[in-house]
């Protein structure tokens, strides 16, 4: 009866298993993008509004007159966009797929500059997805979480996943982010060598991105001074067209990072 | 900062002279709309959709933005994070130096 039983649970998974790993990934892909669109639409909304009360008289005379009491006041009328209610959406949306629900943190983690959604984001990581090779992209961005969660806890995770993750670039993202934390207001001589040292450890394991990133200081260092010939840059312009800064060899040149956002 | 820049390009806009920006806005559609509205005439690399953690902000270690380096006709950095009029006084100056070294020339 028992094997029976047994024989019988392997007919039932082998027929739903396959079934699963094909439509989960993609449900979960159709849940990600509608949260994905419903907050940046409350994001716009939100710019949107706050730009209309930017341009109303109102403020004007109110900034003109220095009063920031009704500055704030005006400004605090804009409907803010829920992060926490929306953060909780996107824990639920990883609770309910599973291993795919990893990219529903990191975009918790990233979007979502809340404390208890912060608190759930780590709890699941913890419980899950410690090993994940997926924990890459939360630790590409992971300042707002780690913030958010306080020093100590999240140098206790990023420890875990560093010693944890078998991924060597989710490994070099765990040790790079413990440096930055350690290197961060005013430390100690002790701590600065620490942090020196896990970034060491972590240039040994980075590739692409991580390794840019940790290559540059040194290059700001050794090609970035004044009195340095400018290295060059190639890339595109905002219509897609390739161009080099070398193309501006004989003119004088500002060069500005900068952004609407 | 962008009526500043504007007016710098206006002012210059027939002298060897150019600014470059590295732009860090993640869509391309709310860059164009806003270009539009605030007047922006230059012409700016994409860092990329991946905004302000892009390639090549990252490979040149930028920490805060904006960032500003000015560089020479014979392309040698010669001034850093210089803003407002700090920024016009310093392309002044390196415009004025390479019509001296041209007269030499």
């Amino acid at each position: 009866m028992n094997k029976l039983r047994s024989a019988l649970a392997m007919l039932v998974l082998t027929a739903i298993v396959p079934a699963q790993s094909e439509s989960a990934p993609s449900a979960a892909n159709a849940e990600y993008e509608k949260l994905v669109a419903a907050w940046k639409a409350e994001t716009q909304a939100n710019q949107a509004a706050t730009k209309k009360i930017q341009a109303s008289e109102e403020f004007q005379a109110a900034q003109k007159a220095k009063d920031n009491a009704k500055l704030r006041e005006l400004m605090g009328a804009v409907k803010r966009p829920d992060m926490k209610a929306y953060g909780e959406r996107a824990l639920g949306l990883a609770d309910q797929f599973g291993d795919d629900g990893v990219r529903f943190l990191t975009y918790a983690a990233v979007n979502f500059g809340d404390k208890d959604v912060a608190k759930g984001v780590v709890e699941r990581v913890r419980a899950k997805f410690l090993k994940s090779p997926a924990l890459g992209e939360l630790l590409e961005k992971p300042m707002g979480l780690l913030n958010a969660v306080g020093p100590e806890e999240a140098g206790s995770l990023l420890e875990e996943i560093a010693k944890e993750n078998p991924d060597n670039q989710s490994k070099a993202w765990a040790l790079y982010w413990q440096s930055v934390m350690l290197g961060r207001g005013k430390p100690t001589d002790e701590q600065k060598a620490k942090a020196a040292e896990l970034a060491a450890a972590a240039e040994k394991l980075a590739t692409g991105d991580l390794a840019e990133r940790l290559a540059a200081p040194r290059f700001q260092q050794e090609r970035l001074q004044i009195g340095m010939e400018v290295p060059d840059i190639v890339g595109e312009d905002m219509d897609g067209v390739p161009f080099k800064l070398s193309e501006y060899r004989g003119k004088v040149v500002v060069l500005d990072f900068w952004g609407f956002w | 900062m962008i009526p500043h820049e504007r007016s710098l390009v206006d002012r210059l806009k027939d002298k060897p002279f150019a600014l470059l920006g590295i732009n860090s806005d993640v869509d391309k559609q709310y860059y164009a709309s806003e270009q539009k509205a605030m007047g922006v005439t230059w012409r700016s690399f994409w860092n990329g959709p991946k905004g302000t953690s892009g390639p090549i902000s990252t490979k040149w270690n930028v920490r805060g933005w904006p960032t500003i380096y000015v560089v020479d006709h014979k392309g040698v950095i010669r001034f850093k994070d210089v803003r407002g009029e700090k920024m016009d006084a310093a392309v002044d100056t390196l415009l004025a130096e390479m019509a001296q070294e041209q007269k030499k020339g």
